[in-house]
């Protein structure tokens, strides 16, 4: 693909015309839904264009997407840790995850959703201790 | 902290690994000391408890999974501090003349741009293409679309880009949105 210098000054042309352009920094769960793949569309164009206007934090949903696909193997290592009640159900989840034949799962969707509820109770009982 | 300690450990153990990987790409975290990284981490998980959980309570399962949120709020937090850090201040005798001097002021483009004449989606493929030095292999995955079709929208947005600017320069300078040039509507 031609990505002459030409071209280059057009879009630094048309970033500099567009910067006064107001837009919003998108609220972290936001930037977090996107990176899921989870926005709805109307929210979508609104954070692609902040995103446009502040390319480095692209960088910022590459990592996070990175987080969530190690996010497995990374809570599977520490299950070992964890008492063998845990160890065995998710040695059984990951089990069912790799013998699932739905393929509308991404190709780990199956053992990610599971893990990320566990995940997600650890933040639950957090807040749902007394006084908070 | 009000609540059991045993939730929070159980929060910060499964978690403090997802926080130090998500500052460790950060720019500027190569400067960083071992001290600093580890206080980083921490300011991270301070941060998600302050104000009775205001942060930790914004989260939506529903929405992102938490690891992916995390990694957004530590990155965020993280480079916050990391700008707020004071510079390490160096004697003016020891920088060479050519890093003080001061670059030419870009005069600000007077053009004005139609409204909408790229969308959102071609914005963010010319950035990361002509910023981020992505290749349309790489925007296609980050994108979740075909690199072809990178490609077609990236042709399409420099077409309207190189027709739009030949335009102004035919109208001459601080040309504002007319009824011909605001034909360069997105599509």
């Amino acid at each position: 693909m031609d990505r002459d210098q030409t071209a280059r000054e057009q879009w630094h042309r048309y970033r500099s015309a567009t910067a006064q352009t107001e837009t919003v920094e998108p609220t972290a769960m936001m930037l977090a839904a996107y990176a899921d793949r989870s926005l709805a569309p109307k929210d979508r164009a609104a954070v692609e264009t902040w995103l446009a206007r502040n390319p480095d934090r692209f960088d910022d949903i590459l990592a996070a997407r990175r987080a969530a696909s190690e996010r497995p193997r990374a809570a599977a290592r520490s299950s070992w840790r964890d008492s063998a009640s845990w160890g065995a159900a998710v040695c059984g989840l990951m089990l069912v995850a790799w013998m699932s034949f739905d393929l509308g799962q991404a190709s780990v969707g199956g053992g990610v959703d599971n893990l990320a509820d566990r995940d997600t109770a650890v933040i639950v009982a957090v807040l749902d201790e007394p006084g908070i | 902290m009000r609540g059991e300690r045993g939730a929070w450990d159980r929060f910060v153990d499964g978690f403090t690994g997802v926080v130090q990987s998500a500052i460790r790409t950060l720019p500027g975290f190569g400067q960083v000391g071992r001290g600093e990284a580890a206080d980083l981490a921490q300011d991270v998980f301070t941060a998600l408890v302050a104000q009775d959980y205001r942060l930790l309570k914004q989260y939506d399962p529903a929405r992102a999974a938490p690891a992916t949120w995390l990694t957004i709020v530590a990155r965020s937090i993280a480079r916050d501090r990391m700008r707020r850090r004071q510079p390490i201040g160096v004697a003016i005798d020891d920088v060479p003349e050519e890093a003080l001097s001061v670059p030419p002021v870009e005069p600000k483009e007077k053009v004005q741009i139609p409204p909408g004449m790229l969308s959102p989606r071609q914005e963010l493929i010319l950035a990361l293409l002509y910023e981020k030095d992505m290749d349309p292999a790489e925007v296609a995955a980050a994108l979740d679309i075909e690199a072809q079709t990178v490609r077609s929208q990236h042709h399409k947005a420099l077409t309207k880009l190189r027709r739009y600017f030949a335009e102004i320069e035919t109208t001459g300078g601080d040309a504002k949105p007319t009824a011909a040039l605001s034909r360069f509507k997105r599509s």
